[in-house]
């Protein structure tokens, strides 16, 4: 048997290596996703008080750490046993939509565009930022606009663009200014204006990807993400819904009941674990997380503009869409979502209420927070003793749900693109573009330092190493 | 008063001892009324506030640098060497050329480096990083007012290499 190994991947957050290994007859006999960084977070964090977990967690990654500190402001709301006040939960889903917006355009301008733009083909040396602003400088300042927007939303609500310190436990660390709503309700029709222009171009290019739509990641699997009581999508709160493959509801929990539903397999060549629905075990029980699930499982966005296009991607592919390349349509709806939620946000009056925290000590041993992350959903889960010092913690992050379906993914593109008799870079770049679909983000799901690269070898039937692409920055 | 059309970008980070060094000479520049960015690694969005800028300076903690100097190069868009993915970090040279390709702005950049040593785990500079911080922080505004007034006689030492 042969082997390729991509090593590292990128122009995704982490570190991974895929290793692809072939058979006598040169075909894709099977593939392994090897995330190869561990950080361990849940260990070292023993001890602090629970009231600084929110910022310490947050460290965990530079781009979501947003969604962090919600997932673990709200284990700890639960740990003091407070309900927030309501401009409080308003103004950190304010923040969060800020969050994923701005998250959003850097996984679809800066990570994915150049595939998407340049071509899955095109030189390998331009295919990034400044090979697509040579030839789409207009796409490039829209990527930077919309990503400065979500950024300042973040600034202006929370206090800094990155780890910022207004989300605390039982709140947030101060009211909204007038002045500060007002900024930001200017710079929304800019945003909405970008938002409107990236969905319409990538409908104009999506039927030049009918090979990709058909190879990247159309296994069945379930799926999973937050919803409102009324079924609505929901990415700061929500129960938990599973779905089915073909669309039916597998079981919708209160966050609390997450560990009778979802276990934790330990892989012998990853740092990265694999989540999977418990009553199916594993690994018959993959799902997907994320964009694309969150879609899936939602009967509705809850936003006219967001359900207006979640009908017509519907009526394209129907209400379970299966492909992991429509990560990127689902994450452009989901664009357009924020901008109207966060506009909906803003201009009720409550969100100016000048209560937003509520005080206690601890009332609880244990607490237990989620949110949808960009990635997919995000959980925080603490326990501590009678002074508040973390005792235990167990996160479960957006990515590693994912991590089932990455690997699925990647052995159904190999074998549908790779013919190693006549092995080109663009074959293996499609290997790489089905994992920056998923948008992972490998630091925070094993909770590693680090850059982003990931490595694909191509390895011989009898263990040689016959290509490899390593192409880190 | 600081000259118009300077901006001062200040990066490191400030959990890593003197990687701090850039940040913090920005946030002491800026209270002398400079148009300053503090971050932590330059990323692709700097382009636009640099493709609005005449004169920027980037300020990095700089380990090739001796210990408490500091030293100014310039730094041109077509010094940008691949790969240039952007994934998570660039250089100065990345961000003029991407401020050149989206936004057709050629701003004059110099890259400002910070004698430093200590890169642990730490908050806090050393003596030698607080010395050369506290150097950029004295000469950086001689040479803004040079370099948008041009002085013949200051010029040709700020035009390669140049240990200050």
């Amino acid at each position: 048997m042969r082997k390729i190994t991509i090593d590292p991947v990128t122009r995704i957050e982490g570190h991974a290596k895929i290793t692809i290994h072939l058979g006598e007859d040169g075909n894709v006999e099977r593939t392994q996703f090897h995330v190869t960084q561990v950080r361990g977070f849940e260990k070292f964090t023993e001890g602090r008080p629970y009231y600084e977990m929110p910022a310490i967690t947050a460290r965990i990654c530079g781009i979501c750490p947003i969604s962090h500190q919600l997932a673990s402001a709200k284990a700890c709301d639960a740990i003091m046993a407070v309900r927030i006040p309501p401009a409080a939960a308003m103004l950190r889903e304010a923040i969060h939509c800020g969050q994923l917006v701005q998250s959003h355009a850097l996984s679809f301008f800066h990570l994915s565009a150049p595939d998407l733009l340049l071509g899955m083909d095109s030189d390998p040396v331009k295919r990034n930022v400044l090979g697509l602003a040579e030839k789409h400088a207009d796409i490039v300042r829209d990527g930077i606009a919309l990503r400065k927007f979500g950024q300042s939303v973040i600034e202006k609500l929370a206090g800094e663009r990155i780890h910022p310190p207004g989300i605390v436990p039982g709140g947030v660390a101060s009211p909204l200014e007038i002045a500060t709503r007002d900024a930001i309700l200017k710079g929304l029709p800019a945003a909405r204006d970008v938002a409107w222009r990236t969905l319409d171009l990538f409908k104009c290019i999506l039927d030049g990807f009918q090979p990709e739509i058909a190879a990247f990641g159309t296994m069945p699997t379930m799926y999973a993400g937050l919803v409102s009581n009324s079924g609505d999508l929901r990415l700061y709160d929500g129960r938990i819904r599973f779905k089915t493959a073909t669309g039916s509801v597998a079981a919708e929990i209160d966050a609390s009941e997450y560990a009778s539903y979802i276990g934790e397999a330990s892989l012998t060549d990853s740092y990265l674990k694999a989540p999977y629905f418990k009553p199916l075990g594993y690994p018959a029980g993959i799902y997907r997380v994320g964009p694309l699930a969150r879609l899936n499982v939602a009967d509705r966005c809850g936003t006219p503009a967001a359900d207006a296009e979640l009908r017509d991607y519907r009526e394209r592919f129907g209400t379970v869409v299966a492909s992991s390349f429509h990560f990127h349509y689902a994450r452009l709806i989901e664009v357009i979502y924020c901008l109207e939620r966060l506009e909906a946000l803003l201009e009720t009056p409550a969100i100016l209420d000048r209560h937003v925290r509520a005080r206690a000590e601890v009332n609880a041993g244990e607490g237990i927070g989620v949110a949808e992350a960009p990635r997919g959903i995000l959980i925080h889960h603490y326990k501590v003793d009678e002074h508040g010092a973390m005792r235990w913690a167990n996160l479960i992050i957006a990515t590693g749900h994912n991590n089932l379906a990455i690997s699925r993914s990647i052995e159904q593109v190999s074998k549908y693109f790779i013919k190693a008799k006549r092995l080109e870079e663009g074959m293996l770049n499609r290997v790489s573009a089905v994992v920056r679909a998923y948008d992972p983000c490998l630091s925070c799901s094993t909770h590693a330092a680090g850059q982003v690269p990931l490595r694909i070898e191509l390895v011989g039937p009898r263990g040689e190493r016959l290509h490899e692409i390593s192409n880190a920055s | 008063m600081p000259p118009e059309g300077v901006l001062i970008i200040g990066y490191g980070n400030p959990l890593r001892g003197d990687d701090a060094a850039g940040p913090l000479a920005a946030r002491r520049l800026a209270g002398f009324g400079f148009e300053t960015i503090e971050t932590h690694q330059l990323t692709p969005e700097l382009a636009e506030p640099i493709a609005a800028a005449e004169i920027v300076f980037f300020l990095d903690a700089d380990a090739a640098v001796p210990a408490g100097e500091i030293c100014a190069q310039r730094v041109t868009a077509s010094e940008a060497e691949p790969p240039l993915s952007f994934e998570h970090h660039s250089t100065p040279a990345g961000l003029l050329r991407l401020a050149a390709l989206a936004y057709r702005a050629a701003p004059e950049a110099w890259a400002i480096g910070l004698g430093a040593r200590c890169f642990d785990l730490a908050e806090g500079l050393s003596r030698n990083a607080e010395r050369a911080v506290s150097r950029a922080v004295q000469e950086l505004p001689l040479l803004a007012h040079a370099l948008v007034r041009p002085a013949p006689a200051l010029m040709p030492a700020f035009r390669g290499p140049q240990q200050i």
